[in-house]
């Protein structure tokens, strides 16, 4: 589909509500909190469904977005749709737009600073704690905008978990780093059972499995990387975020990731921001090559690699630049 | 080549060089050991006074007696009521300044925004810098009348409104303290808790405040140390009644405000009342360096390094 | 995929995302009251101090006149004045300043740059941070036994400065290590390599360039001697004074003492002289701490 129609009918879609709602989400974001501003926006959340109510009423026109957009792309587990990310006056990413079908890897790759991470993260509203963070258009997982200002981040990340770059286990047990977020979202079930399947899905058992009341600050790197892996997986989601999860980690240790990562594949979603051209080959089915902010290329991995359209994507790829 | 050696030089720039150096060093090494000698002068200073004391007070009077009358006949010297007064003061402030100070180093660090935080930072540095006495005026003139519309059987003297001076006192200390120790949080950990579907409240208290134990710990303990060692506000605020009550409406002493009243007074040198004074410091300066120590050890004890 | 939620009838909002569980509901509720409570908490304390200090100049600025700054205490409050008590201030800090200045920063300098490391460097470290924790009162006793009596300095303004000199000297050696520290490592290098001894090292480089921080803090020190009441009082410090001190072996009063005496007094009259003279120290303190400011913006040249 051409962009300039996507966006066309996008607007068409869109109901007034939603638009009214939309026009407000500025003033909302300029009143954000610096530092965890989605907290902000729960707050006005009551206020604002207030409002919805009375804009609904005034509108005769039939709602139906969410089952309309489902409908005409049934297979799409999330579409971006004209985004465009600020960070205070700089802007991030200029109007994107992509389909992510589901139960694949995706692949993000391009020189450092060209948005990668960022649009990653837009995916569970991590920028939501970052200063400044200012994001138009649309991001729908199954239909539904995570952006609506009635969405509460917290439910999409229950949906959506993220690996970050740096290991970063909470500074608690094992055991607990893996049962704590199924606990705050009150998950009914057997919590050692979970663990135990977590912790064997990321093939850190094994290893740790006499130790789970140990500290998870001491277990080496590459085991941590795999806790954070175990500690997405818990939480049951259905697409997992990795921003470099390898990069911080020796060969080795980076390497077991990969494989783990791989294994993953087969049951949910994954979608991967890595610097290392090989990693993404090997990894993922479907490639997207960004640059300043903007997508050049994307495609079927052993396509983009083996016969890229873009002459930009050929220079990369090559080693040209980046 | 002109002839040299590297053991000795007769270079005069070099030589006169060596000499300041040597010179400023005994200098400046007579500076850094006065410190010690402070300490070694307080101790020794409070332990021999507290011997001319002891031999007139015998010791088990003093450290358990209930009551506390040094000034008037019959003279009683037994410490507790004044170490009561201090505490239920010292306890009363931190009632306080611990939901304050933690509820503002929360907010700078969790909540506001850049902006915010540049215009609460100067204002709690300004209260931290308010003299003692200021705050004294401040629980006399403007507090116990407040709290004598409130609750009319409030005392003029009154170990609610030390308590409450006290508190603002030491919230500084706390919130600077705390906030400090939430900010070395890295934001990695803070990821980590909302990435995993955490709501605000439950990322600071379930991952930074735990994470940061550490430094508020300590600074709770610092600051309750403050408030053991607070003179002048307690002084004009809970007056000179010392006795052991729960009651926070009535008038207490405690250790510090009987320095100053028997300083204020004409305490003939020599006397019993005289060396009272250094008995009473030695338990102020005990206890406050206890918890100093132990801040410390907290700190040291529990660091965690993120990195 | 998409379901609709019953209650919200003709919503374009449905769908998983939007349902919430009750449990989600609570801990928001819970999230919302909590961030509203630390802020809530936070500008509490803003509005507190806002109100205090509107209190005082309430109270004070009707008493604020030449005739204050020029009149000595009297037992008549609209003939008094902070004259004997203003130079006592003086006079003290002066000779606060002359004697912690040189050893406090002397002592620093010493500690970060030149001990070498060891058990007795961390000793000495340990005992400073131990003794910036000491209360002001027990250096007022310090004083009193080591000043007043054993070297007879008496009740004088000397015994009074050497006793505010005690109480901020850790301060000062505290800041001055701290200032020292942010001095990069390879400017040391640098002079070394150029064949300066360790004290030229010192003395040509690290102190002029931590000089503004070293400042900085030093004033701070200076204005919490400034404010220190309790201290003073047990080395002397007589309120009724009629005089200017003039040799250092003079008796003296302060401000703060000064406004602690007439806050005592019972008369209505005396709480407004004490509430003007907290406002005569209070800018004193403000003006003191606007260089502290200053020098700061001016120190902004960073070394990374």
């Amino acid at each position: 589909m051409d962009t300039s129609q996507h966006h066309y009918t996008g607007t068409f879609h869109s109901p007034l509500s939603q638009l009214t709602l939309r026009s407000t989400a500025p003033d909302l974001v300029a009143d954000m909190s610096l530092n965890h501003a989605h907290a902000e926006i729960t707050d006005k959340k009551n206020d604002l469904t207030q409002n919805l109510s009375v804009e609904t009423t005034t509108t005769s026109e039939p709602i139906t977005t969410g089952e309309s957009q489902e409908n005409s792309h049934t297979d799409s587990l999330l579409e971006v749709k004209d985004v465009t990310i600020h960070y205070g006056q700089n802007c991030a990413i200029k109007s994107m737009n992509l389909n992510i079908e589901s139960n694949h890897v995706y692949a993000f790759i391009g020189p450092s600073g060209c948005g990668k991470s960022t649009f990653l993260r837009c995916f569970n509203r991590m920028n939501d704690l970052i200063s400044g963070f200012k994001l138009e258009g649309s991001i729908k997982y199954r239909g539904q905008d995570i952006y609506s200002p009635l969405v509460d981040p917290v439910l999409v990340r229950k949906h959506i978990g993220m690996v970050f770059q740096k290991p970063n286990p909470l500074p608690t047990s094992i055991y607990k780093n893996i049962a704590w977020g199924p606990k705050i979202n009150g998950l009914k079930v057997d919590y050692d059972e979970l663990v135990e399947t977590c912790l064997k899905k990321a093939a850190l058992w094994d290893q740790v499995k006499d130790r789970l009341s140990d500290n998870g600050y001491h277990l080496s790197g590459g085991q941590q990387q795999r806790l954070c892996i175990a500690r997405a997986i818990a939480m049951k989601p259905e697409i997992i975020l990795m921003d470099e999860p390898c990069s911080a980690l020796d060969p080795i240790s980076a390497r077991k990731i990969e494989e783990l990562i791989s294994e993953l594949a087969k049951d949910y979603s994954i979608l991967i921001v890595t610097h290392n051209m090989q990693q993404a080959a090997r990894l993922s089915g479907h490639t997207v090559f960004m640059l300043k902010g903007e997508i050049v290329e994307h495609g079927p991995t052993h396509q983009l690699f083996s016969s890229p359209k873009h002459q930009l994507t050929t220079d990369y790829i090559s080693g040209k630049f980046g | 080549m002109k002839n040299f050696s590297l053991v000795t030089s007769q270079d005069r720039s070099y030589q006169l060089a060596i000499w300041e150096q040597r010179a400023i060093r005994v200098v400046l090494t007579a500076c850094a050991l006065l410190s010690v000698a402070i300490t070694i002068g307080i101790i020794v200073m409070l332990m021999v006074h507290c011997r001319y004391f002891f031999l007139e007070v015998p010791w088990p009077q003093f450290f358990f007696g209930t009551k506390w009358a040094p000034l008037f006949e019959p003279r009683h010297f037994g410490v507790l009521p004044i170490i009561w007064g201090t505490l239920l003061v010292s306890l009363g402030a931190c009632a306080i300044s611990i939901p304050f100070g933690l509820g503002i180093a929360l907010f700078l660090s969790e909540f506001a925004k850049p902006r915010t935080r540049s215009i609460f930072k100067p204002i709690i540095e300004l209260l931290a810098g308010i003299p003692s006495v200021v705050f004294g005026y401040f629980a006399l003139i403007t507090i116990t009348p407040a709290l004598k519309i409130i609750l009319p059987q409030t005392e003029v003297f009154n170990a609610l409104s030390a308590s409450i001076v006290v508190g603002i006192m030491t919230i500084p200390m706390i919130s600077s303290l705390s906030d400090d120790a939430f900010r070395s949080i890295p934001r990695s950990l803070r990821e980590a808790g909302y990435a995993m579907g955490a709501t605000s409240f439950e990322v600071s208290f379930q991952v930074v405040l735990p994470a940061a134990i550490s430094g508020v710990i300590a600074s709770i303990i610092l600051a309750f140390s403050r408030a053991i060692g607070e003179t002048m506000a307690v002084t004009l605020a809970a007056g000179a009644s010392p006795k052991l009550t729960l009651n926070f409406l009535e008038s207490i002493q405690t250790m510090t405000s009987y320095i100053v009243q028997v300083s204020m007074g004409d305490t003939p040198h020599g006397s019993v009342e005289y060396y009272s004074l250094f008995a009473v410091a030695a338990i102020l300066f005990f206890i406050t360096l206890f918890f100093n120590i132990f801040a410390d050890f907290v700190l040291r004890k529990t660091r965690i390094s993120y990195i | 995929m998409a379901r609709h939620q019953e209650n919200q009838d003709n919503s374009s909002q449905s769908g998983f995302l939007f349902e919430e569980s009750t449990n989600l509901q609570r801990r928001r509720l819970l999230a919302t009251l909590f961030r509203r409570t630390c802020r809530a908490i936070s500008y509490l304390l803003v509005g507190m101090v806002c109100y205090l200090l509107w209190d005082v100049f309430s109270d004070g600025i009707p008493w604020l006149s030449w005739d204050f700054l020029t009149h000595y205490a009297s037992r008549l409050p609209e003939k008094s004045g902070i004259k004997a008590s203003l130079f006592g201030s003086l006079w003290v800090i002066a000779i606060t300043i002359t004697f912690a200045l040189p050893v406090g920063i002397g002592a620093g300098t010493y500690l970060e740059e030149l001990m070498p490391e060891g058990k007795l460097k961390d000793l000495i470290s340990l005992n400073i941070q131990n003794l910036a924790g000491v209360p002001s009162i027990v250096y007022g006793i310090l004083g009193l036994a080591i000043f007043v009596r054993t070297f007879n300095f008496g009740t004088s303004v000397l015994s009074g400065g050497l006793t505010l000199g005690l109480l901020i000297l850790p301060i000062i050696i505290i800041v001055t290590r701290e200032s020292l520290r942010s001095v990069p490592q390879s400017i040391r290098q640098a002079a070394l390599a150029m064949g300066a001894t360790e004290w030229q090292v010192v003395k040509y480089y690290v102190l002029p360039t931590s000089f503004s921080g070293i400042l900085t803090g030093v004033i701070l020190a200076v204005s919490r001697a400034i404010g220190e009441t309790a201290p003073l009082i047990l080395v002397g410090a007589v309120a009724y004074i009629r005089y200017t001190p003039d040799s250092p072996l003079d008796a003296y009063t302060t401000l703060p003492i000064q406004i602690y005496n007439w806050v005592g007094k019972p008369k209505q009259e005396f709480h407004e002289l004490a509430a003007a003279g907290i406002l005569v120290l209070l800018a004193i303190m403000f003006l003191i701490n606007l260089v502290a400011i200053v020098l700061r913006q001016r120190k902004q040249k960073t070394y990374i």
